[in-house]
């Protein structure tokens, strides 16, 4: 049987004062497949995908190991990171305008990545980057590599963290909320792009998001985390439909349907 | 019956730089017409770059519009002397999507929520203040000790309920609100949907509600307009617009929506 992509095993984060972050997660996620991570804020889904790209914030203690390709993902600092970081794990994140460089032409930005880790030089860089654009369905690539982030709209600029995240074909893509600032219609061109990707290129997909209404859409997989607890997981319909935990069950019934004359939303406090 | 709110051919225009040193028009807002009654939740929505927000702010006038009127119970708020327009000022508040950026860090809660009092006359002692305080604050389900406490010590959701007690201790009849569940978690946005509902029921307060989530405004508006590039294109009974929607954005802002509908949970 071949290994998974990603195996996290027994991971807990605390605080340098102890308070716990995240309390003994187990994952797997397989090459190509789409794993969600829901929970409200402070659950720990955001800081468990920062495990896995080795960007947890300093001073926290972390135990338990994450096994990537087969081997034990390096300590933080660990000069091996620069060879997994942003080369086989893809991170977007939930806000472009903040991820990308306000004064540096989107093409540059695709590009940049390229010419470190590939050693091609910046012209045939920027040709691959407008490749890339075109790839996340940037229309009019060409000309539009030369804008700088202000210029496109929000969907666009996450478009663009996606060119990046992607431009060195990583095996793993980590998004945290990246709709989640953006207009309904234009959430599902992301998401069925993100969709596309792991298809066409067998990547695998780690989501992150609180909204059960997008991990519903896009993923196979999903691990429901409270307090840093993972309190369920399975198949997303399963979780969905047939949540085996309390929590998830709560969680599912705040989500308005039809009029309050016809059906209040529970008031009791989690 | 007067309506409490009504908006009539309302337009705002904003310059914006345009090449060679020429100013563009750019139209925020172009020849609305709304209506609100007291008591009344009206639902706005649309996507972003709708004029929601700019709506809202002419509403409050707290801006001035290119053209058109806002009367506040019949009255052409941007006709009133500033004076005449503070003291109706009691009577519409608003509440703001973030609930961090709305209170100001460095004071008390206490002092937060009591702000608006001055907008009274005559100005209530502060013996009085500290009364009416206390009431807002258990009206919106804070402890009352929150007085004493900065903004920072408080969940979001329970900053929104500081947002809401403030605007509410003048007993306005209609609160504006903006995007006010959109920061929050799933089961706090479901408290504070509930709590605006308990509000409008025990005050009577009318809500301006401006939301992009239609699964939102449909669950509390008992009316809904849709806004598109600055223009209603539909407007009717929420009942009627969610489930029979005349107007093809309204039908495809919706299907959009429908995409991310959860499955029902099975019992």
């Amino acid at each position: 049987m071949t290994q998974p992509l990603v195996r996290v095993e027994g991971l807990s984060i605390e605080t340098a004062s102890g308070r716990p972050i995240l309390r003994d997660l187990s994952l797997t996620l397989g090459r190509g497949k789409t794993l969600g991570l829901a929970g409200e804020s402070g659950s720990g889904k955001t800081m468990t995908a920062l495990g896995v790209i080795g960007l947890l914030p300093a001073g926290l203690k972390t135990t338990g190991r994450i096994v990537f390709e087969d081997n034990p993902l390096p300590d933080a600092n660990d000069p091996a990171w620069d060879d997994i970081r942003g080369r086989r794990i893809g991170m977007v994140f939930q806000e472009p305008l903040t991820a990308l460089n306000p004064a540096m032409s989107i093409a540059d930005q695709v590009a940049e990545g390229l010419v470190r880790h590939r050693g091609i030089g910046w012209r045939q860089g920027r040709r691959d980057a407008v490749a890339l654009l075109d790839r996340v369905r940037i229309p009019r690539a060409a000309e539009r590599a030369k804008n700088y982030p202000h210029e496109l709209s929000g969907g666009q600029r996450q478009r663009v963290g996606i060119a990046i995240a992607i431009a060195l074909r990583p095996a793993l893509l980590i998004a945290d909320e990246p709709t989640t600032a953006l207009d309904v219609t234009v959430q599902r061109e992301i998401l069925d792009l993100l969709s596309e990707l792991v298809r066409d290129e067998e990547m695998a997909l780690m989501l992150i998001s609180h909204n059960p209404g997008v991990l519903s859409y896009a993923t196979e997989n999903l691990l429901v985390l409270r307090h840093g607890d993972c309190v369920e997981s399975g198949p997303t319909r399963q979780v969905l439909t047939a949540p085996s935990h309390a929590y998830t069950r709560g969680l599912l019934e705040a989500i308005p349907r039809g009029s309050h004359r016809q059906r209040r939303l529970p008031m009791e406090g989690r | 019956m007067t309506p409490l709110l009504d908006i009539r051919n309302l337009s705002r225009d904003y310059a914006r730089p345009g090449f060679f040193g020429k100013r563009e028009r750019v139209s925020a807002l172009r020849n609305v017409d709304l209506s609100l009654q007291p008591g009344e939740i009206l639902g706005l929505v649309g996507e972003s770059g709708s004029g929601k927000s700019t709506l809202a702010r002419l509403a409050m006038a707290l801006d001035d519009p290119s053209g058109g009127e806002v009367l506040f119970e019949g009255e052409n708020l941007f006709a009133l002397p500033a004076q005449a327009l503070r003291q109706r000022r009691r009577h519409f508040q608003m509440v703001f999507q973030d609930p961090f950026g709305s209170l100001d860090p460095r004071h008390r809660v206490g002092r937060i929520v009591a702000e608006p009092l001055h907008l009274l006359s005559p100005r209530p002692s502060t013996a009085e203040a500290k009364t009416e305080v206390a009431r807002i604050l258990e009206a919106v389900g804070l402890p009352q000790d929150a007085v004493g406490r900065f903004p920072h010590e408080f969940s979001g959701g329970q900053r929104q309920r500081i947002a809401l007690a403030r605007a509410l201790i003048t007993r306005p009849k209609l609160v504006v609100a903006d995007e006010p569940v959109s920061a929050l978690d799933l089961s706090v946005q479901a408290q504070v949907l509930d709590l605006i509902l308990d509000l409008n029921e025990k005050f009577g307060t009318a809500f301006l509600f401006i939301s992009h989530d239609l699964d939102v405004v449909e669950y509390i508006a008992d009316r809904v307009a849709v806004m598109r590039a600055g223009e209603i294109v539909e407007m009717g009974p929420a009942a009627t617009v969610f489930s029979n929607p005349q107007h093809a954005y309204t039908r495809s802002l919706l299907a959009a929506q429908a995409v991310f509908t959860v499955p029902e949970m099975q019992d």
